[in-house]
């Protein structure tokens, strides 16, 4: 499993040097000159000339682009245009909005998720399978921000239950605190994404029903809860583990949006308001970072078959 | 009668989905026909007022009537849809289609993909906008581009398997060209996945949009767009919360169809459903 890891984290530089040049492309097809936009319509040629050397633009761009990268990998991103202050370090006081609601959401998908996704199973083809499967279908294609805004319309505007705006750090008010201020955003997040949970769950758990194992556990006398929570669920966990990935890998580009409603500075606010201001180092090491989470993301997941499938060989 | 159920219980989805579809088309295509006022009529003696029977869906902050407003932002989501359904298609298919035959392009072209799928898509779509600025064009550009590694990856998993097959080999026995053999033997097994991931990726593409505009990248603040009417609302949430409330639910209503297609044309032509 380790030859396994190291493989994979080593397979996943060339993707993050694609995703490099990707990035650096776009940034560079700006007309003109990058540092010209960054500085805005009212910046001197020698400021323009001075900032286009501490970026390094009058190198030629595989050079610039291929020293980027290096400096990267080893966790310089350089500085950021707006702050001036190391992008990483930025990135850094970032995370904790964003790993709270990120996290606090999947809670809320998988909460929802999979016992709805059980419940469609097991009452496979009537009214609680059609009615689980029409709510499923429903979340999937609601917008995550109208599902905010009209949380905040029913828990904030109509009963002061939660903020409707704000993020409060724990460091100034304790955990319950934060909690409590990111739940609409997280409710909005996780809520649409339970969605997409219930209907592979149902499907992973319709496939499992059927096998002899199932039979025997119930000729047995085991009770139908342990049939289906001890027998099926955990051997149905691979697709919903899948999902649970995707669906992690989905809310970290959902939050640019819910934290940009909700006024909340997570990484993606940072995100946009970077875009907004033209701090393209900030962009190009934010994204790089995303990529990353993206392949942690993904390999965490293909580990965690391992652990409900036995039969998994990662050779 | 018998048959007619079991025609039902197939073909339900499809019809549903469909059938609400094509209501949301009609609605883009007769507009001037159905909308009860000028969507960009200013009327501020009748600024904010709540649904009527003279209002359906009230009226904003400028007294332009929200109901011909969503009626027209149909067209804009509509043909945005489209237009990254015929990008994504065409040029997806393409490259998926060399991707899967050839093993030279399938080293750059998926690698390619792979860095576009490696951070969410819509962040790849505010880049992109950032860079080329907002307006029709430019977000389809970006949500084409946002959506192409999906159709890409669709076609060349199925062109992987389908180039095995005995037919494809009888064919390049008999010394067919490689491009007789991708267009006549292998493209015709891949429009089914390619049916099934474009009606997929048109819901996408509505919510993504949507948020695009929302978030105040997508288009312009004239353009009667779902995501404009619900970014112009957000600010009277307190007062005037069915601003947000029906927008929405065009929104929801579009990609529902879209989704509920997707998934009856899954199960209709995936022959690995039945």
């Amino acid at each position: 499993m380790i030859n396994y890891t190291v493989r994979r984290l080593i397979s996943a530089i060339p993707t993050l040097f694609i995703v490099a040049v990707i990035v650096f492309a776009l940034i560079h097809m700006i007309p003109g000159n990058p540092a010209a936009v960054m500085l805005g319509s009212d910046a001197t040629p020698e400021e323009i000339a001075a900032l286009s050397e501490k970026l390094g633009l009058n190198e030629p761009l595989p050079v610039q682009l291929v020293k980027w990268f290096a400096d990267a990998l080893r966790g310089d991103m350089g500085d950021s245009i707006y702050y001036s202050r190391s992008v990483t370090e930025v990135l850094s006081e970032r995370l904790e909005p964003t790993f709270l609601i990120v996290g606090y959401a999947l809670l809320v998908a998988i909460i929802i998720g999979v016992p709805l996704g059980v419940l469609a199973a097991v009452n496979h083809n009537n009214i609680l399978d059609k009615l689980c499967m029409i709510v499923s279908m429903i979340g999937i294609s609601c917008p995550s921000f109208w599902l905010g805004l009209n949380l905040v319309i029913l828990f904030a505007v109509q009963r002061s239950i939660f903020p409707s705006v704000g993020y409060v750090p724990i460091a100034e008010g304790g955990l319950a605190t934060t909690l409590y201020y990111i739940s609409l955003p997280s409710l909005a997040l996780g809520l649409q994404r339970s969605a997409s949970i219930a209907r592979v769950t149902r499907s992973g758990m319709l496939d499992v029903l059927g096998n002899d194992y199932i039979r025997t556990a119930r000729a047995k006398g085991l009770g139908e809860f342990f049939v289906i929570a001890k027998h099926a669920l955990k051997n149905a966990m691979n697709p919903i583990v899948t999902q649970v990935g995707m669906s992690l890998a989905q809310l970290i580009g959902g939050a640019v949006v819910i934290e940009t409603i909700f006024n909340i500075p997570g990484l993606g606010q940072l995100a946009y308001d970077s875009l907004m201001r033209r701090d393209y180092p900030m962009i190009q090491g934010h994204i790089l970072f995303i990529a990353m989470a993206y392949i942690l993301i993904n390999l965490v997941v293909d580990l965690l078959y391992r652990v409900f499938d036995p039969r998994v060989d990662y050779q | 009668m018998v048959k007619l159920r079991k025609f039902w219980r197939r073909y339900s989805q499809i019809a549903f989905g469909g059938g609400l579809f094509l209501l949301i088309i009609l609605m883009a295509v007769f507009a001037p026909y159905i909308a009860t006022h000028d969507p960009g009529a200013y009327a501020m003696q009748d600024a904010l007022q709540p649904p009527s029977a003279e209002h359906f869906c009230g009226t904003d902050a400028f007294g332009r009537d929200v109901f011909s407003r969503i009626v027209y932002g149909a067209r804009i989501s509509l043909t945005i849809a489209l237009s990254v359904l015929v990008v994504c298609g065409a040029l997806g298919t393409v490259l998926g289609l060399l991707a899967g035959y050839y093993h030279w392009a399938e080293v750059t072209i998926m690698r390619f993909m792979d860095g576009l799928m490696a951070f969410p898509s819509i962040l790849l779509a505010l880049v992109i906008l950032t860079v080329f600025g907002s307006g029709i064009q430019n977000i389809i550009l970006a949500l084409s581009i946002s959506y192409l590694p999906r159709v890409v990856r669709t076609i060349r998993g199925t062109v992987i398997s389908v180039k095995e097959y005995e037919h494809v080999e009888a064919a390049r026995a008999m010394g067919a060209s490689d491009a007789r053999i991708i267009f006549k033997y292998i493209l015709p097994l891949c429009i089914s996945p390619l049916i099934i991931r474009l009606t997929l990726i048109m819901a996408l593409t509505v919510l993504s949009e949507s948020s695009l505009t929302f978030l105040g990248v997508g288009l312009s603040p004239e353009i009667p767009s779902w995501g404009n009417i619900l970014s112009e609302g957000r600010q009277y949430i307190t007062t005037s919360p069915y601003l947000i409330t029906l927008p929405g639910l065009a929104i929801v209503l579009s990609v529902l169809s879209l989704n509920t297609l997707g998934d009856g044309l899954r199960d209709m032509l995936d022959p690995r459903l039945n």
